[in-house]
């Protein structure tokens, strides 16, 4: 039986290891290299690393910052949607998950150049608020902004913050809600001690999710966030523009270190939540 | 489900012997039948081809590609920086369309061969002040066969303004409606005209690189409303009237943007970059020949007509005068001399650092802060 488990996890883990695992080794490898003339040299230095954190930390504090943000709004508004569906939609419940569902089908450009549409000083939302008289000139800083690159992320993060949480959510009981209720908690002390610990993995895994995707993400910045740019650009320049993969390897595991020191914080502070 | 149904899915036909064979040798001719233009394309030239997007396209007018045998293999580029690095690890291409001011240090390495004038009887066609250009012609040996060319001028709206000098840029009125573009190469140079004082744009000192830096960080931080991702986006959003100038531009941009809204480009006075892209042969080329014979189509006004789909110039007399009347005015092809005393075809700056001038990864470097800041 236990042979046959293997078998069957084989094609997938064969898969995983030479498109994942092979690759992220390669480029750790990479990441100690040199570089001359555009092509990578084999060496063993830490001045890659070194160059990544005397030029470029400020670049990578601004990045995590965004990233939390994002990742903690999506996370929140995740947690509120799966509760809705899980404890107080009822039979629309079904519905409210296949509407988070399908904004999945959208494509993550598409989404891009919706919010465009919105937030432009000619947007939707500039000229409604024009048409009602709130406003004389139309707001700049809805566009090209850092909000805009928040706003954008959180909408196509939202879903994959809902599903892991709202999965996390369905092995809650009624049976512990309702003991809880007995036993004279009330529904804000029912949801700290009981639903919030208890969809733990679901939070930590809809943060992480959301997280390092915007830690690596470049293309929202360079449409919508105006004159800001993310870490991933910079990491793009060296992988596209100027061909110093070393360097863009060790950018890119610099800032997946970091991000992994922050989940691993978050978990644990989740960790001691649930204890208490 | 009934038993019978599951069983009569999965069964196979029973087929006598005769019809077993008359089945196969039907499959073994049509196999053979539907092999045959398979064959005929083995049998054909593999050529690669390394260039931007589109460079490739004008290959298939008047079946050029079909009458000499040539099955094209395209790779399009992200950076010019790739030809560097492929032709350095001496993969077998046959044309590359570099940047020109790549094409020296190319030539200095020995990575590219000269053109034989002989095997490209289009070359003259090409206005002299493209294909004598010092970057690709040197000694009386053509290095490249230029195929487009443009400049970087700046876009603005004509209902607001009419600029005459990049440091309108800075113009209080306009503080938030300046766009710039994530473009390293177009907007070092442009402020390196501005600011750095050098001879030559892109030869610059670590010390002038710091004053360019300097300057488009102020730029970004107090005038820019956004550092685009692409020039038709800087475009998009003079149309919708969120900026009024642009640091850097292109010249298609007014014909793009025109459906939407009436803007135009200038040269400012202090001078523009420009840009000739051409395509050139490897060393190692494995099909010289056919190399040449496609640059020389390059040439032709079939060619060079089909380079507009794309927003790309035309580069000779003959095929200027064929244009549409659609992009004719897409570019300053009435004015080229008045093209030619305000922009520059500038040289590209050391690939590797360790000279008097500050390297192209430096170059980068300083972007990358711009970008940052």
């Amino acid at each position: 039986m236990r042979r046959q488990s293997y078998l069957l996890v084989a094609p997938a883990a064969l898969i995983y290891a030479a498109l994942f695992v092979a690759a992220t080794v390669y480029f750790f490898v990479m990441s100690f290299w040199t570089v001359k003339l555009f092509r990578p040299v084999p060496n063993f230095t830490a001045a890659n690393y070194a160059r990544t954190a005397g030029t470029y930390w400020n670049s990578a504090l601004s990045t995590l910052a965004i990233a939390f943000a994002i990742a903690l709004t999506a996370t929140l508004l995740g947690l509120l949607y799966a509760w809705l569906i899980r404890f107080k939609a009822g039979r629309w419940g079904p519905a409210l998950l296949f509407i988070a569902l399908i904004t999945l089908f959208g494509g993550y450009l598409m989404k891009i150049y919706a919010w465009k549409t919105l937030l432009g000083e000619d947007g939707v939302i500039n000229s409604a608020l024009q048409g009602l008289g709130l406003i004389d000139h139309p707001i700049s800083a809805l566009l090209y902004s850092p909000f805009a690159v928040i706003l954008t992320l959180t909408h196509f993060l939202l879903p994959f913050a809902i599903l892991p949480i709202y999965g996390s959510m369905r092995g809650i009981t009624d049976a512990e809600i309702d003991s809880a209720r007995d036993l004279g908690a009330r529904p804000g002390r029912i949801f700290r001690d009981v639903i919030v610990p208890r969809s733990r993995v679901g939070l930590v895994a809809g943060f992480a999710l959301a997280f390092l995707v915007c830690v690596g993400d470049y293309v929202t910045p360079r449409l919508v966030g105006g004159t800001m740019a993310m870490f991933g650009q910079m990491i793009q320049l060296q992988f596209g523009t100027v061909a110093n993969w070393p360097l863009g390897s060790a950018m890119s595991f610099t800032i997946l270190a970091i991000a992994l020191v922050v989940l691993l914080l978050l978990a644990r502070a989740l960790a001691l939540v649930g204890r208490q | 489900m009934p038993k019978a149904d599951l069983f009569r899915v999965s069964s196979l036909p029973a087929a006598s012997r005769r019809e077993f064979l008359r089945l196969g040798t039907a499959a073994v001719a049509g196999a053979a039948l539907a092999a045959a233009p398979l064959a005929r394309a083995r049998a054909a030239t593999a050529v690669n081809w390394l260039g931007w997007q589109g460079y490739d396209e004008p290959l298939a007018t008047e079946d050029f590609l079909k009458k000499n045998d040539i099955q094209l293999a395209a790779t399009y580029l992200g950076s010019n920086d790739e030809i560097v690095t492929k032709l350095s690890a001496g993969a077998p291409l046959d044309i590359v369309t570099p940047y020109m001011g790549y094409v020296p240090q190319l030539r200095e390495a020995g990575l590219i061969q000269p053109i034989d004038t002989a095997q490209v009887p289009n070359l003259p066609k090409v206005l002299p002040v493209f294909r004598d250009d010092a970057n690709l012609f040197k000694d009386g040996v053509h290095w490249s066969v230029p195929i487009t060319w443009g400049g970087g001028p700046m876009n603005y709206d004509p209902a607001v303004l009419t600029p005459t000098s990049w440091f309108d840029l800075e113009k209080p009125e306009y503080k938030g409606k300046i766009a710039m573009f994530d473009d390293a190469v177009g907007m070092m140079l442009t402020a390196s005209i501005m600011v750095s004082g050098a001879k030559v744009a892109s030869l610059l000192t670590k010390a002038q690189l710091e004053e360019v830096k300097k300057y488009l960080i102020k730029l970004k931080k107090e005038h820019a409303r956004a550092i685009f991702a692409s020039y038709g986006e800087g475009g998009d959003a003079m149309a919708r009237g969120e900026v009024v100038m642009t640091l850097g531009g292109a010249e298609w941009l007014t014909a793009v943007v025109m459906p939407k809204k009436k803007t135009a480009y200038t040269y400012p006075k202090e001078g523009c970059f420009a840009f000739i892209d051409s395509y050139v042969i490897p060393k190692q080329a494995p099909h010289p020949q056919l190399a040449h014979a496609m640059a020389n189509h390059m040439l032709t006004v079939p060619a060079q007509i089909d380079l507009t789909r794309n927003n790309y110039a035309v580069i000779t007399e003959e095929a200027i005068k064929a244009l549409p009347a659609n992009v004719a005015t897409m570019y300053p092809y009435q004015n080229i001399a008045d093209f030619q005393k305000k922009c520059t075809f500038f040289p590209m700056a050391p690939l590797e650092p360790g000279g008097d001038y500050a390297a192209w990864p430096e170059w980068i470097a300083a972007w990358q802060e711009v970008l940052a800041a």
